[in-house]
């Protein structure tokens, strides 16, 4: 009988979830959020570098309180799209076109030499300062505090500057020269209208 | 941990960038109107030519050592400020921008400091051409106190680790280094400081922060604190609202006509009120305030300013710009060379948190056009549609001789390549 008396009911050391154990590492406390917000706080709890949270519940005014007419909206009743379950996101330029966003500068070319790579006259190139130049790859480059755009040969650390048009001669890179290839370049932006 | 990360001569750096034939050469930044220096390079600096000194002290200095003088192209240097914030957000969840070339990085969790900070070091280098200084140490403080050392010290190749030396050679360093270089001690103080003894950082770092209190500030204390290691200012995140909100400019050329100064108050209220929108805030008063050039002979000094109550707290143009036209009607004296004037937007409160009136005054469609406005601005040019009185190349506009172009925020202004 004695035994029980210590063995049922009350508290039991040792029993139940560790204080600080659950995902957050410590006490938890329920509180009132505006519903709509629900989503975003709990992402900020998950990543807290996705904003602030002060700015999470701030609801914009402007949003909040946005009149509708009555009769201003029609809600289709019929057939759902069949399209809607497909839309990604829509098509952007920069995202085709630039890799490192912080990194890359454009740039407007001046003349032909070029042209047999498909850069012309007038064209934008996209230039990203944060790769590394290989053999072969068209480059920005600066030598005696001039820029240029060429293609890139490197030979047992020998470096030339190659135009694409026979009009015009390499450029043999010497130690005497102030030399620095400024970025990569990656693509062009040419516009008829 | 705490990194203070900045960039070294920003501006100078920036025009390097696009640039080379400035690198190793003096190169200097002018402010506003080709003023005064506000940025130098290292080679500039070797020359004795101090931060603020005006231009035409120094035109001897500039002839013999044939040094580059340029026009401040904020353009430029506000793009490329937001890509190096960018690229230093990646480093940590924690980032307080606290100036344009400057920045605070949570480093907490990170073992390998003196790696990262070389990392960052390279980083911002091949990216953005940007040499940057990493201070490394457990408070605010210390931490803008370690990026001076790394900038004294070239074989630390910019980055100094506080944390990760022993506190005697901590000591060391601190007893060389003047008190008027810690964050937060302006020259006034560090005057002040000496006449009790204060010296050093070390001098201050070892007073009674209780006496630094009373004799001197509530923030001298803290900064006693944060020098020992505890943190009393911790990495702030959010951009600070703007308690007030100032737009003016000297004249490039001093005006003595009405309608001039009005076209100036337009375009100064114009880009006050932005700011206000920008930031959702309200403002409640509109200060004008007008002045002549005080190099002039002092009898004929004018200096005038009037602040009006707007009806209610609005960041309206509208409203903000008539109340401002009022104001320099006020304060407006005929026949005199006026140098300077500006708007000031005061009382600014949080838009979200405005008590509204009980018989509305507000004219919504007029918020709405205002809305409008600043769309289409943010969609084509700053300047598509603003108010019939603002000029787009005012006469009294400023003097910017030797700008660089905006090579990366206009594409009338890339920069050409053969």
């Amino acid at each position: 009988m004695n035994k029980n008396k210590n063995t049922h009911g009350g508290l039991r050391t040792g029993a139940g979830r560790k204080v600080n154990s659950g995902i957050y590492g410590e006490a938890t406390k329920v509180i009132r959020v505006p519903e709509s917000k629900v989503v975003d706080i709990q992402r900020y709890i998950i990543q807290p570098q996705s904003g602030n949270v002060a700015d999470i519940i701030k609801t914009n005014p402007s949003l909040s309180y946005q009149p509708l007419d009555l009769f201003e909206h029609k809600v289709p009743a019929g057939f759902p799209s069949p399209a809607d379950d497909h839309i990604e996101k829509k098509l952007d330029l920069n995202d085709y076109l630039i890799k490192q966003k912080e990194a890359t500068f454009f740039v407007r070319i001046k003349g032909d030499s070029m042209i047999d790579a498909g850069i012309h006259d007038n064209d934008i190139v996209i230039v990203d300062k944060s790769q590394k130049a290989s053999n072969g790859d068209i480059v920005l480059a600066s030598i005696d505090g001039d820029f240029t755009v060429k293609l890139l040969s490197s030979y047992k650390s020998k470096y030339r500057l190659l135009a694409a048009n026979e009009k015009y001669k390499p450029i043999e890179i010497n130690e005497s020269m102030q030399f620095e290839v400024w970025g990569v370049v990656t693509g062009a932006v040419r516009k008829f209208k | 941990m705490i990194a203070l990360v900045d960039v070294n001569n920003f501006y100078v750096s920036c025009e390097r960038l696009f640039n080379p034939k400035f690198l190793n050469k003096p190169v200097i930044v002018l402010s506003n109107n080709d003023g005064c220096i506000i940025s130098r390079s290292n080679e500039a600096k070797l020359l004795g030519i101090k931060m603020g000194t005006p231009l035409f002290k120094i035109k001897d200095i500039i002839k013999s050592y044939d040094i580059t003088v340029l026009s401040s192209n904020y353009a430029l240097y506000g793009d490329l400020s937001n890509r190096v914030m960018a690229l230093l957000r990646s480093y940590s969840n924690q980032q307080e921008v606290y100036s344009i070339d400057e920045c605070f990085l949570d480093l907490s969790g990170t073992q390998e400091l003196v790696t990262l900070g070389q990392s960052i070091h390279k980083q911002l280098w091949r990216y953005l051409g940007m040499p940057v200084c990493v201070g490394i140490a457990p408070t605010k403080t210390l931490a803008k106190l370690a990026n001076f050392c790394a900038k004294k010290q070239p074989k630390w190749s910019g980055v100094f680790d506080l944390s990760g030396i022993s506190n005697t050679r901590i000591e060391s360093i601190m007893r060389d280094i003047n008190v008027v270089e810690v964050w937060g001690v302006g020259s006034k103080t560090a005057n002040k400081l000496k006449l009790i003894g204060v010296n050093s950082v070390l001098d201050l770092k070892k007073s009674d922060a209780i006496y630094i209190k009373k004799k001197f500030s509530i923030n001298l204390e803290k900064i006693i604190y944060e020098l020992n290691g505890t943190i009393c200012s911790p990495i702030d995140v959010r951009a600070p609202l703007k308690k007030q909100i100032i737009s003016s400019r000297s004249f490039g050329h001093p005006i003595r006509k009405y309608n001039l100064l009005v076209e100036a108050i337009t375009t100064f209220a114009s880009i006050a009120a932005f700011k206000s929108r920008k930031q959702s805030t309200l403002a409640e008063y509109v200060t004008v305030f007008i002045s002549s050039s005080p190099f002039k002979e002092k009898s004929h000094f004018y200096q005038n300013n009037v602040r009006l109550k707007l009806p209610y707290p609005t960041s309206d143009l509208k409203l903000i710009l008539s109340m401002a036209l009022q104001g320099i009607k006020i304060i407006y004296k005929a026949d005199i060379e006026y140098a300077k004037c500006g708007v000031m937007l005061s009382g600014l409160i949080d838009s979200s948190q405005v008590q509204e009136h009980l018989w509305p005054t507000k004219n919504i469609k007029q918020s709405q056009l205002t809305q409008v406005i600043d769309d289409i601005n943010f969609k084509f040019d700053k300047h598509s549609l603003r108010v019939a009185t603002q000029p787009i190349n005012p006469l009294w506009g400023m003097r910017q001789s030797k700008k660089s172009q905006s090579f990366t925020t206009s594409w009338d202004e890339l920069l050409l390549v053969n």
